[in-house]
């Protein structure tokens, strides 16, 4: 009889992956229980971590369509405003074609910050100049008007240094950009008047000829000790920044999932016991301690897995189709998270959103292994009393 | 032909408020293949205890267990894993069954890691499940069986690889006279079948189906004449 009933390694394997799944399906309660708290840990995260990657992804193509350097004055490590006849200097250095002056200042809009933005267009065949609007008008970003109650047509007073009353000219689409949606963008005269910069800006943007960017980047930082940036530079700013955003975000649901996970599966056991005896039940049928740890290994990866396939879905329509209502006011800088449309960019398919997942799977999968280790290794008679 | 042989096996526990008590003392006892032994007691003799040692589950403080001519204690875990899976068929005090598995997949336990496909081993268990009287049940998860149908899982699946050596504790405790006939009778066919069977029980018919009659007292264990 022995010898019929040997069968193979694979069909082994087999079996045991089938038990797991059986298992789940006959305690589901327990499977939806365990499957929706990795579900709602998880969620956040990647909700998290695809904003992230989105912002980084729309930033980059922003940047993409800036100047090549960015200039502004450096006091004490930090950005200062820089007199705006630097311009004329500027545009002398040999391999400069344009030099734009900004202005970027911020005022309270009811309870919240707004970005109020404008720039010295020179050449007004400049076809960029057209996105700014004529004095006395403002273009606002569509959060903002939504939030403030603004239509196209309205007048309202901005106050900063001084206070004026503007006419909502036209209003930013919400997919343009997250960085639009809580601006205004005004003409130069009037950001001068409001912020009271005549002589003062923000910022240069410096477009130069094709391969001339980093030598006039060292030649004005050299001689002038004013800050210069690099498009190269920026974009590695960008990197770093929302890399370690998306690393602080990882560590911290790790250290939070770490805890919560075994929780959740002792609270789902509703006590070791009767897993105990059971774990007995099978040794004393010949399950070897292996069978019984891949069992259980297998058990733990599948409710992982689907743990966390419902977290991305539960996060993909949080953020698509809900704008990532209230968690994007973590994310975004100047939203409160339940201000209505903002689209939020997000990217799904990034590495961070992988790395979560996977790091969900592994934690879930070995939590608990270790109790079930120490009840495969007594002994069977042992195992089944408890 | 099979045979299990236990030599100066030694087991005892810790009270509860400090010291130890003894439940087994030098008990020797050896049971080979075509032969049903019966050991009977009285209720906290260590009559479990025993059988659990003798089957493996448990080990003794000190002693030793022989399968045929090999020292159980040498074996691997694998050896002694294969040992249980296919030539032991066990048969607790209680019926040891997975509450969330059904009557057929708790029958085949032991095959699962054996790698044989789903198809063979519920064919494997439905015969055993037929031979008990219970084929009509197979689908059913076990809270959902009396006690006495449970009983008889736990039999079908103790029967299951036509083992060698079938250990029982308690066969006949929770069934109806009807069932206990067809355990004794079920326990005789293995008996002729070669297999070496050992059963503790306190059950009188099954005592009258001895071939050895032991009687456990006080740790240590003696023969009693069958008449």
């Amino acid at each position: 009889m022995a010898t019929e009933l040997r069968g193979s390694w694979g069909g082994r394997a087999r079996n045991l992956l089938g038990m797991a799944v059986d298992g789940l399906i006959a305690s589901r309660w327990r499977s939806l229980t365990i499957i929706a708290s990795v579900a709602l840990s998880l969620f956040w995260v990647v909700s998290g971590l695809a904003i992230s990657q989105g912002l980084k992804g729309q930033a980059q193509v922003a940047l993409q369509g800036a100047g090549d350097l960015f200039v502004s004055a450096d006091v004490f490590g930090a950005d200062a405003p820089l007199k705006g006849d630097l311009a004329n200097d500027l545009r002398r250095l040999p391999g400069v074609r344009r030099v734009t002056p900004r202005i970027i200042g911020r005022l309270r809009v009811g309870n919240a910050w707004a970005s109020v933005v404008s720039r010295l267009v020179e050449d007004p065949s400049d076809l960029a100049s057209n996105d700014l609007p004529p004095s006395g008008k403002v273009l606002v970003g569509s959060a903002l008007a939504k939030r403030s109650g603004w239509k196209v047509g309205k007048r309202v007073l901005l106050e900063a240094q001084t206070s004026a009353v503007f006419e909502v000219a036209g209003l930013f689409d919400a997919g343009a950009g997250v960085g639009s949606a809580h601006t205004i963008v005004m003409e130069w005269s009037d950001i001068q008047r409001l912020f009271q910069r005549t002589e003062f800006v923000s910022d240069f943007v410096v477009d130069c000829e094709p391969g001339r960017a980093a030598r006039l980047a060292e030649s004005i930082a050299a001689d002038r000790s004013l800050r210069v940036q690099t498009k190269d530079l920026v974009e590695q700013y960008l990197d770093r920044a929302y890399t370690r955003r998306a690393g602080v975000l990882l560590l911290v649901f790790a250290g939070v999932f770490a805890i919560a996970v075994p929780l959740f599966l002792l609270l789902a056991e509703l006590g070791v016991s009767p897993r105990r005896r059971e774990l007995g039940v099978l040794k004393a049928c010949g399950w070897t301690t292996g069978d019984v740890l891949v069992l259980t290994l297998l058990e733990n990866a599948l409710l992982a897995v689907l743990g966390a396939a419902s977290a991305v879905a539960v996060a993909w329509v949080w953020v698509r189709v809900f704008d990532a209502f209230w968690i994007r006011g973590f994310f975004i800088p100047g939203s409160t998270g339940t201000e209505g449309a903002l689209t939020v960019p997000s990217e799904f398919s990034g590495m961070p959103v992988l790395v979560g997942g996977l790091l969900a799977v592994l934690l879930t999968t070995t939590a608990g292994l270790l109790s079930v280790w120490r009840s495969s290794t007594v002994p069977p008679a042992v195992a089944m009393q408890s | 032909m099979t045979a299990l042989r236990a030599k100066g096996i030694c087991k005892r526990f810790a009270r509860s408020r400090g010291g130890w008590f003894s439940v087994l003392e030098a008990v020797a006892c050896e049971v080979t293949g075509d032969s049903l032994v019966v050991i009977r007691g009285i209720s906290g003799c260590g009559k479990t205890t025993l059988l659990q040692i003798l089957a493996t589950l448990s080990e003794p403080d000190s002693g030793e267990l022989w399968i045929d001519d090999e020292r159980v204690a040498d074996w691997s875990a694998e050896t002694l894993a294969s040992f249980r899976r296919l030539r032991l068929g066990l048969m607790h005090q209680e019926p040891a069954l997975i509450s969330r598995s059904t009557v057929v997949e708790n029958v085949g336990l032991a095959l699962i890691p054996e790698g044989l496909s789903r198809g063979h081993r519920h064919r494997l268990a439905k015969e055993r499940l037929r031979q008990v009287g219970l084929a009509d049940l197979a689908e059913e998860v076990p809270r959902t069986l009396s006690g006495g149908e449970r009983q008889r899982v736990a039999l079908a699946r103790a029967l299951l690889t036509e083992p060698d050596v079938i250990i029982a504790d308690e066969p006949t405790s929770q069934v109806d006279p009807a069932t206990t006939d067809l355990i004794v009778e079920l326990l005789r066919a293995e008996r002729d079948r070669g297999a070496a069977v050992l059963v503790a029980s306190h059950d009188p018919r099954i005592w009258s189906a001895a071939d050895e009659l032991y009687e456990l007292d006080e740790g240590r264990l003696s023969p009693v004449r069958v008449s």
